[in-house]
């Protein structure tokens, strides 16, 4: 529904109609108690919620009545499955896998088998049944002025609109720090860091760690904020990591 | 916005197109600008490493800046800078900036102003610097 510009809402309300800004949807799934499926939207200045509520009730209808589409829950998938690999590319977030798991009663290998669970979802009948469960429910919202009193006094309606699926919701507490330790990997500590310079004197650095199967670049040009006073631009890149 | 428009379409994709390759893959590209520099970030699982790079390649050279989603990364830019007005961390480190770095380019906010951006003009804004780069990296 909510992930990206290719999902749903993005798809209906920011390039379909010029209703919002941004749309976004989450779901917390570790939680000990009822959770939370939210919707928010920004919208565009000058729409009133009324639109705004009506087209995302449209984009929830229109998954509760029509099968979602094959390539779009495989996209979803595979991005969530991705995301299992790439949590593995950073300390904390690995952690707080672990951590909220391990804390709301779930275990070590709920979390290694949630990419197989992903892979066994079944469209047709799991997604519109959530969706069917979210059209019934009494949504209950709440409308967030992020603009302040600058905005009202230049006339503009820019607020935040929030939509809560749930009446309640627990905090879990979820202790990541003294998982660090079991997350990391020996040979992680012991890579070896690459510094090689290309013929046309850019400078990369790289690390490789066989562990985890991605591979991520960062790179930066000197410009940014004092590119605009610069005639000429000079280029330089950080290569980051090569993971196989 | 430059940064925010690179992967707005290019090449023969079109901005749509272009987002839905990457999705479908989970490719997670991105760009961003600071004080000293123009950043981008590629991250994918390595069976899709061609076409990342394929991706990232036409994102540095064919950027569209398409009239379309210039305004609507306009509209975001536009309202991101309407919400900081009412933060005030934002409203502390803006009048940080010009008080202790005047006119240096530093003391310009990165993100523009809305006075700046509504005037931001042309299919191919200016300062975009990062395709001549690439062409050095390759």
């Amino acid at each position: 529904m909510g992930g990206g510009s290719n999902s749903y809402l993005y798809r209906a309300l920011v390039i379909d109609k010029p209703l919002a800004i941004s749309t976004d949807a989450s779901y917390q799934g570790t939680a000990l108690d009822d959770t939370q499926f939210s919707i928010s939207a920004s919208p565009k200045p000058g729409v009133e919620f009324a639109a705004v509520e009506q087209a995302i009730d449209g984009v929830i209808a229109e998954l509760a009545q029509n099968a979602v589409r094959a390539e779009d829950l495989e996209r979803v998938k595979t991005q969530l499955i991705a995301a299992a690999i790439y949590a593995q590319d950073n300390q904390a977030s690995l952690a707080r896998w672990y951590g909220a798991a391990l804390t709301t009663g779930l275990s070590v290998d709920d979390v290694r088998s949630w990419p197989d669970r992903i892979r066994a979802v079944n469209p047709a009948e799991q997604v519109r049944a959530a969706a069917q469960k979210m059209a019934r429910q009494e949504a209950f919202g709440d409308r967030l002025p992020d603009q302040g009193h600058h905005a009202k006094a230049r006339g503009e309606t820019f607020v935040t609109l929030v939509r809560i699926f749930t009446r309640r919701f627990a905090f879990a507490v979820i202790a990541c720090a003294a998982l660090t330790t079991l997350a990391s990997t020996p040979s992680r500590a012991a890579a070896k860091i690459q510094h090689l310079i290309s013929p046309g004197g850019i400078e990369a650095w790289f690390v490789q760690d066989a562990t985890v199967p991605l591979i991520a670049m960062e790179y930066a040009f000197r410009g940014g904020r004092l590119a605009g006073s610069r005639r000429q631009a000079r280029c330089r890149q950080h290569g980051r990591r090569s993971a196989r | 916005m430059v940064a925010d428009l690179l992967d707005e379409g290019s090449g023969d994709l079109d901005s749509k197109t272009f987002h839905e390759r990457l999705d479908r893959r989970a490719i997670e590209l991105s760009f961003s600008s600071s004080r000293d520099t123009f950043r981008g970030s590629l991250r994918m699982l390595k069976d899709t490493r061609d076409e990342a790079f394929d991706l990232l390649r036409m994102a540095l050279t064919s950027p569209h800046f398409e009239s379309v989603d210039v305004e609507r990364i306009r509209a975001q830019v536009l309202s991101g800078l309407r919400r900081e007005t009412s933060n005030p961390g934002s409203l502390a480190n803006r009048k940080f900036l010009a008080l202790a770095y005047g006119d240096h380019p530093y003391g310009r906010p990165v993100n523009g102003t809305l006075e700046s951006v509504p005037n931001i003009q042309g299919r191919r804004p200016q300062g975009l610097r990062s395709a001549a780069c690439w062409q050095r990296i390759r």
